[in-house]
């Protein structure tokens, strides 16, 4: 029996620099310094279903890029046990592929108890992130690594990596899915580092850079710990997926913004620290800005016509000034047409290739476009009006159909762009 | 950036009204469905996170379906079972409604019912029931005028979060079946045993090999059962019938045989009950 995921040798200590080395060895193979990051604690629902996602992965050619992370090595072992069980492995073989962390254990404690469950799981959640960054940063003469961090709940029905690594999305350095006004992290991928960057962190580790400033910040303890109005200590202003967004919105804006965790911690003397927010700032400013606004703007005239005239890119930024800079940023860049690569076309539905069943024509552009936020139905059902008969497109539509009328949006962090990673640039690392 | 539909898409309800769980590239929606506001439960009972274990232990089970990677299959979906003795006992004795109680034509009270008489022979039984699929032609499933169309035989038309969708290729190689959605948040293996795991059954005959026959008459129905008992032996899978159609049953019967239970019986039986709510709704609503 083959032995198939292996991202590494055996377990690892991924706290080490030997441990994360030897992960990001067996993932640079061949051309690709690429890694699907899974992350699960002991708990055997919670295993099981990391084994799955491990399983989906290997049925894609993934196996080898597969790493899971997990809160000790006991849990490697319940891991191995699970993979025996779907035959990803050989009876009496070393666990491959994961490794363990253990950088925020005992940290969070001054936020909740000892043993309580919430604080483990946030501290494994939050050692995922430390660990995503320490592997995208480019080690001296070297790459970082491109991570995908994917929850166990994903099910994984095509090469996701193939298509981050094919336009349009190769332009990227973050790509994060959307949640309403905010960012949902159960699928995040980072663009690795190509190089040093003599201490600036620009792009999508800039992100995870100041995500980790802040766990370390607020996890320092004294008059750093955030509190709820009863000087309770608030766990929840340490939520990642809210430390996400305002870490996001800081490195859009270039200026540090916190507007989730002072919403959740207002009372807390962090603030005083850390002098924010501004006096001239109400609740409802702070509310407003803490709102990533995913915009769209529509592409299908300028894919047909191949042009950059027309932006297809916005920004996710309630800031105007980052806003019209994101804009300039893309519209100086021609965007790639929305072809998946060719090594990726079979794993897209015929609706996806370029509009040829969609057949997005100037006049029902905006209709088109409009749809992409209306639920899955009425999208079909304009699809059917716009450009076939009804019937067989509504047969044939996918979301994909809808997406293929409008652009690809919301740059965040856009790598190489002059406008936002300089921003970008401005935000010191402190932590390293 | 924000990524695009055909990268991730998170709308898991709708992902299962479609059946894009039973499709594969390349029909995929997108790369990777993330299942965080799955809402696929049967009935209105809060199914809470275990529905996603459900789903994607079928989409398993589906996508290995080719008998020759039974076993495999096997080994998938079972990973929603956490012991190994209690897999093992699922494995070994489940109890299902035949053909003819899970019939296309008849309303969701029907199904409701031999739901219920399912549950109240395994309880006498001791056997694992099995939540059964349905054809996806059932008159009580809904339909969606979106996908309705007689050019579309994958999806069927169906539009309904209480069944998934799933590639039926055990028993014709090509078409979709539609299996019961999770009834409930401890709805889960060993308890009952998902009709999509019972073809991967180690050693599994179809058909059956032992028929269990509940007579209409209500007092003897609870005894009949338990003297089948013994002619069940140590078979696999076992079908449930019934000796008449719902229709010429007695108002009151199933109610007369649950409360002739015996208490270890009972005990059995309101364990299920409690663990399946959505299979027990009587105001379940199509």
């Amino acid at each position: 029996m083959l032995i198939t995921i292996s991202a590494a040798c055996c377990t690892m200590d991924l706290d080490t620099r030997a441990g994360r080395t030897t992960a990001a060895h067996h993932a640079s193979e061949g051309d690709r310094r690429q890694l699907v990051l899974l992350t699960t604690n002991g708990a055997a629902a919670s295993v099981a279903q990391a084994a799955g996602v491990a399983w989906q992965l290997h049925g894609l050619g993934l196996g080898q890029l597969t790493l899971v992370l997990v809160d000790s090595n006991a849990t490697c072992m319940q891991l191995g046990t699970a993979w025996r069980r779907v035959g990803l492995l050989a009876g009496g073989a070393d666990v491959p592929g994961c490794g363990w962390s253990a950088a925020f254990v005992g940290r969070l404690e001054k936020y909740y108890g000892r043993r309580s469950r919430p604080t483990r799981l946030w501290a494994l959640w939050s050692a995922k992130w430390l660990l995503m960054l320490r592997l995208a940063r480019a080690p001296p003469r070297g790459c970082g690594l491109d991570v995908l961090a994917l929850d166990n709940d994903v099910m994984v029905l095509a090469d996701p990596l193939a298509l981050l690594g094919s336009p349009p999305l190769r332009s990227y350095s973050l790509v994060v899915a959307p949640e309403a006004a905010r960012v949902n992290l159960g699928v995040v991928f980072v663009r690795g580092e190509s190089e040093a960057q003599n201490g600036s962190v620009t792009g999508g580790v800039a992100v995870l850079h100041e995500l980790v400033r802040r766990l370390r910040y607020f996890l320092a303890g004294g008059e750093q710990v955030l509190t709820n109005a009863r000087g309770q200590a608030a766990l929840q202003a340490l939520w990642d997926q809210g430390l996400f967004v305002d870490s996001m919105l800081s490195v859009v804006r270039g200026r540090r913004v916190y507007p989730y965790s002072y919403l959740q911690a207002s009372s807390s003397r962090a603030w005083r620290l850390l002098g924010w927010p501004p006096s001239s700032m109400g609740r409802r400013q702070i509310e407003v800005g803490g709102m990533v606004r995913w915009r769209l703007r529509l592409g299908c005239k300028a894919r047909h016509r191949g042009t950059s005239r027309h932006s297809h890119a916005s920004a996710a930024s309630s800031d105007a000034s980052t806003m019209r800079a994101a804009h300039r940023a893309t519209a100086a860049q021609r965007i790639s047409p929305h072809i998946p690569h060719a090594g990726t076309q079979a794993a897209l539905p015929r609706s996806s290739m370029v509009g040829q069943r969609t057949r997005c024509s100037p006049g029902a552009t905006t209709r088109v476009a409009w749809c992409g936020r209306r639920d899955h139905r009425t999208c079909c059902r304009l699809l059917a009006t716009l450009s076939e008969p009804r019937g067989r497109s509504a047969m044939r539509c996918s979301p994909i159909a809808c997406w293929d009328c409008q652009t690809l949006m919301a740059t965040t962090v856009r790598r190489n762009s002059s406008g936002i990673s300089s921003k970008a640039r401005l935000l010191p690392p402190r932590t390293r | 950036m924000l990524a695009p539909e055909w990268l991730v898409c998170g709308v898991g309800h709708r992902t299962l009204r479609r059946g894009w769980a039973a499709l594969r590239p390349p029909l995929a929606p997108c790369a990777l469905l993330h299942l965080v506001d799955l809402r696929s439960s049967f009935g209105h009972f809060d199914a809470h996170k275990a529905n996603r274990r459900w789903v994607t232990a079928s989409y398993a089970a589906s996508r290995l379906a080719p008998p020759r990677r039974a076993g495999e299959a096997m080994a998938v979906a079972t990973m929603m079972v956490e012991e190994e003795e209690e897999r093992a006992a699922a494995a070994t004795a489940v109890l299902r409604l035949s053909p003819a109680l899970v019939d296309a034509s008849a309303g969701l009270e029907s199904l409701l019912g031999s739901l219920r008489t399912l549950a109240v022979a395994a309880a006498v039984t001791g056997r694992a029931p099995v939540v059964p699929s349905v054809a996806c032609t059932a008159a009580w499933l809904h339909r969606s005028a979106a996908t309705s169309s007689s050019t579309s035989p994958t999806l069927l038309g169906v539009d309904d979060e209480r069944v998934l969708q799933l590639r039926d290729s055990v028993h014709d190689g090509a078409g979709v079946r539609c299996h019961l959605a999770l009834g409930g948040a401890a709805c889960l293996p060993p308890l009952v045993v998902p009709e999509w795991l019972v073809p991967s059954l180690p050693s599994a005959p179809s058909p059956p090999v032992a028929t269990l026959r509940v007579a209409s008459n209500a007092s003897m129905a609870a005894s009949q059962l338990r003297e089948a008992v013994a002619l069940l032996g140590a078979a696999t899978t076992a079908e449930l019938s019934l000796e008449a159609g719902w229709a010429q049953h007695p108002r009151g019967w199933l109610e007369a045989v649950e409360a002739s239970l015996r208490p270890g019986e009972a005990r059995r039986y309101s364990r299920l009950r409690r663990a399946c709510p959505g299979y027990f709704d009587p105001a379940c609503k199509v």
